[in-house]
């Protein structure tokens, strides 16, 4: 192949994974915006997006569009459920309770997902053609287009939502000062329910998308969820183009590097690159400077 | 402080009582493991209990151990008291290191600063196959042997291990009634406060962590000499969790929390081996449910049970001050 | 003894000090007073090592100790209480006092680890001062009660004695009477009395008029980040740029009529 076409064959397939870990890096910083948690089962809502989608299809008769909408209300659902049963009820949680939780939280929805669908990978059909599309000599699924576009639209929604609709306000009102907004009338834990829901749909849309490409298991969740995570930190923990910026930038890396140097240390990347903004700049590329780390 | 060593020395008595009354290998092999992680869980008690520092990766400071022991006396045919002497020395030094950009972090991002460390350690694990073997990891790891004695048998290896468990039991519990003890204290409730007492808050930190990591060490090279064989899976993030866990069940701020905890969680799959698909979602719901309803764990609740036996309540205490 | 020059700090667009400079002689008590914002706990965080200053120098004794980390300014002999009282709450009264009598001991984690007879004699002796100091607080009763058991006056005594532990050379006082009934405060004055008696340098910040007044050798007077009157308390008392800090530009003349009365 011509250089230049597997430099763009690894972006493509860099900047496909990169959207993926884009969406759950903003489903961590949803969260963390409203309620300065982080949420460790944030990927485990990834993985559920894609197993209930890919259960919801085998039913005969289930059209595609119809399942991935069912398939993303579940896991809301299920976000919603985890919010009041392990969140709410904290007394005065330090950081260390909070990680425990969040991490419980993951550990309990992965082991229900591999008693309910057992081990076994679980195929998603692709959402049109599974034949590769030749774009500039590299081969490209439309899959991956589908992902990038559905993270466009996710992304352009997302940025309407917070900038043009009054629960999105409310959700930036709390990000920037929780008693204030409290003051002002808004309902801070009717905002972090919100965050909750909003950020499991987020991710079971990544785990959907994904699917059909990397097939979907029971354990799908955790390496997906620690690298939305470093894709988070990176562009700043609490920014929402940094999230994304975030993701995109360790996609492509990690891509390229296991293309041009070792495909073995392909998942240290991202935990190396979230390594050296942690210690050279941990508010992230695009956070708040004066955040307290 | 007396009451440490009361119940240390209770223990000791318990250890060597018990093969009289136990016979099979097989929970001797549980207490095996149950000493091995409660090593393990006792740095880590000191590290997050009482300087209070988040670690989600010291299984890799455990792997380190495991892999400095078995490489040292598989390449180089060196003596493996002395091959676990070095992997103290070297996991010390590593942890040393790594610790000082680290530790400068606090809270969440010290969290995902460790957790991020283990992972990467553990794919060093998994990579460098000509020095660790790989995923299908070493094997044939020589037994330890002091005075003639081979430690090839469950019962003898038990006692090993309990006996290197009372001996890193009774250090802690001599520090933590320490002036360095409570320094530690001092900077996980208030770290500025402690400072300008003249504590050496960076020092301190950094002090306690490569401890923690040492204790690490001491476990793994202990866990390679009785599988005779390691490969980097015991060495993740899950097991990373796993510990922490323990540390939390148990109470984070008290030694024996650190035993209860360790004790609990590596018996507890033992007996639910028919729920054996179930490990995940009650590991899962024990978390929560520990964290919601009792955040200072079993000792916490012990405490709590004591008081009360006692007619001690909180506002009793504030009368009387 | 203590020489600040020049001393400035900016969080971004807020200068919080500027071109702070005054002196401080041993024995002397120095009353640091100011509205609010005028950069009194800031010049307190400067000094004790917490945070660094922009631009200007911090002298212990001719000594430059600008920019040193806080467990070192502690080692200098300088310690403080805190604004809004910074006690170890997970321990006991003593256990308190006894962390403040850290740097009596010099035994590291190794010492430690294997109880040498050195640590345990540092040990007692770090114990028998922290006991003598409970009882001079008159805390002694609440020996091993839990710190966060104590009401409120009684922590500011406990922080107070905390700072004393290890003789210091400067005590930095940040609002000690905050919060504090008549009586407390009363207790207090006493007490700080008895300390300058004891010819220990100190800086108190204060928004108590009363005690500055009865208790400062000499006061200095910060307004937004600036001093803008250094003297002994009668002549600050009616000092125009002071009064008008506090009061507004009319109502001085009001405060000068009355104390003319």
């Amino acid at each position: 192949m011509e250089w230049h076409s597997q430099l763009i064959q690894y972006l493509a397939t860099g900047i496909t994974t990169g959207a993926i870990y884009a969406l759950v890096a903003l489903g961590f910083t949803i969260i963390y915006n409203s309620t300065e948690i982080i949420n460790f089962a944030q990927g485990e809502f990834v993985m559920l997006g894609g197993m209930i989608a890919a259960s919801l299809l085998a039913m005969a008769g289930m059209p595609m569009w119809a399942a991935i909408m069912l398939a993303i209300a579940l896991a809301t659902l299920l976000g919603v459920i985890f919010e009041q049963l392990a969140i709410r009820p904290v007394k005065n949680p330090s950081v260390m309770n909070l990680i425990i939780i969040t991490i419980g939280g993951s550990i309990l929805l992965k082991g229900a997902a591999m008693i309910i669908w057992g081990k076994d990978d679980r195929p998603l059909r692709s959402f049109s053609s599974s034949q590769p599309l030749h774009i500039f000599g590299a081969a490209v699924t439309p899959q991956s287009l589908w992902v990038m576009a559905g993270t466009l639209v996710a992304v352009i929604l997302l940025h309407f939502f917070y900038e043009y609709t009054i629960t999105g306000k409310a959700l930036r009102a709390c990000a920037y000062n929780k008693k204030a907004a409290r003051l002002c009338g808004i309902s801070v834990e009717r905002m972090v329910l919100f965050s909750f829901a909003l950020s499991a749909a987020i991710g079971a849309l990544a785990g959907i998308l994904i699917a059909p490409i990397t097939f979907t298991s029971y354990d799908v969740g955790t390496m997906l969820g620690l690298k939305g995570f470093c894709a988070a930190i990176f562009g700043g923990l609490g920014s929402n183009p940094g999230a994304v910026l975030g993701g995109l930038v360790i996609g492509a890396l990690e891509s390229l590097s296991a293309g041009y140097i070792s495909s073995g240390y392909k998942d240290a990347v991202a935990f190396l690159i979230m390594l050296l903004v942690l210690y050279f700049r941990p508010t992230g590329i695009l956070g708040k400077r004066s955040e307290k780390v | 402080m007396k009451r440490d060593w009361s119940l240390w020395a209770g223990l000791a008595v318990l250890i060597f009582l018990l093969p009289l009354f136990v016979k099979s290998p097989y929970y001797f092999s549980v207490l095996i493991f149950i000493a091995i992680y409660g090593m393990i869980v006792l740095g880590l008690t000191m590290l997050m209990g009482y300087a209070g520092q988040i670690s989600l990766g010291h299984a890799a400071f455990f792997g380190l151990g495991a892999y400095f022991s078995s490489i040292l006396t598989l390449y180089l045919h060196l003596n493996p008291w002395l091959a676990m002497a070095a992997g103290l020395v070297g996991t010390i030094v590593i942890a040393f290191l790594l610790g000082i950009p680290t530790l400068k972090l606090h809270g969440h991002y010290l969290a995902m600063a460790t957790l991020g460390l283990g992972i990467v350690l553990q794919i060093i694990f998994k990579e460098e196959v000509k020095l660790t073997g790989g995923p299908t990891g070493l094997t044939g790891i020589p037994y330890l042997k002091a005075f003639g004695i081979s430690f090839s048998n469950d019962r003898a290896y038990y006692l090993l291990c309990w006996i290197f468990m009372l001996v890193l039991l009774g250090l802690s519990i001599n520090l933590v009634h320490s002036r360095t003890g409570r320094a530690l204290r001092a900077i996980s409730q208030n770290q500025v406060a402690a400072g300008t007492l003249g504590i050496s808050v960076n020092w301190l930190k950094l002090m306690v962590f490569a401890l923690s990591a040492g204790y690490a060490s001491i476990a793994g090279s202990l866990y390679a000499h009785y599988l005779a064989f390691v490969n980097p899976s015991p060495f993740g993030f899950m097991v990373s969790v796993k510990l922490v866990a323990m540390v939390v069940i148990g109470g984070s701020a008290s030694l024996w929390g650190a035993l209860l905890g360790t004790a609990l969680l590596v018996s507890l799959p033992e007996f639910l081996t028919r729920l054996q698909d179930y490990e995940m979602v009650i590991y899962g719901a024990i978390l929560i449910l520990v964290m919601v309803f009792a955040p200072r764990g079993l000792t916490g609740i012990a405490a709590k049970i004591f008081d009360l036996l006692r007619g001690r309540t909180r506002g009793e205490n504030a009368q009387a001050a | 003894m203590l020489k600040l020059h020049e001393i400035s700090k900016s969080f971004g667009g807020v200068h919080a000090l500027e071109g702070v400079s005054f002196e401080l002689k041993r024995g002397e008590i120095l009353g640091l007073i100011g509205p609010n914002g005028a950069g009194k706990t800031t010049l307190f965080n400067v000094i004790s090592g917490i945070l660094p200053t922009d631009r200007g120098k911090v002298e212990l004794e001719g000594k430059n100790i600008t920019g040193f980390a806080s467990h070192l300014i502690a080692r200098k002999g300088i310690f403080r209480t805190f604004q809004n009282l910074a006690i170890f709450d997970e321990m006991t009264v003593l256990e308190n006092l006894l962390v403040g009598n850290h740097l009596l001991g010099r035994a590291g984690v190794f010492a430690a680890f294997f109880k040498t007879p050195w640590e345990r004699k540092e040990e007692a002796r770090i114990r028998s001062r922290a006991l003598g100091l409970l009882k001079d607080i008159g805390l002694a009763d609440s020996t091993n009660h839990p710190a966060r058991s104590l009401p409120f006056g009684k922590l500011r005594m406990l922080e107070l004695g905390r700072a004393l532990c290890p003789n210091p050379r400067l005590l930095l006082l940040d609002e000690p009477a905050a919060g504090l009934n008549q009586r407390e405060t009363e207790e207090l004055a006493g007490f700080l009395a008895g300390l300058r008696q004891k010819e220990i340098t100190m800086i108190v910040i204060e928004h108590d008029m009363s005690l500055v007044m009865e208790l400062s050798d000499r006061v200095v007077v910060l307004d937004q980040g600036r001093k803008i009157a250094e003297g002994a308390p009668r002549e600050i008392q009616q000092n125009k740029a002071v009064l008008t800090a506090y009061l507004g530009e009319e109502d001085w003349i009001k405060t000068l009529d009355k104390t003319h009365a």
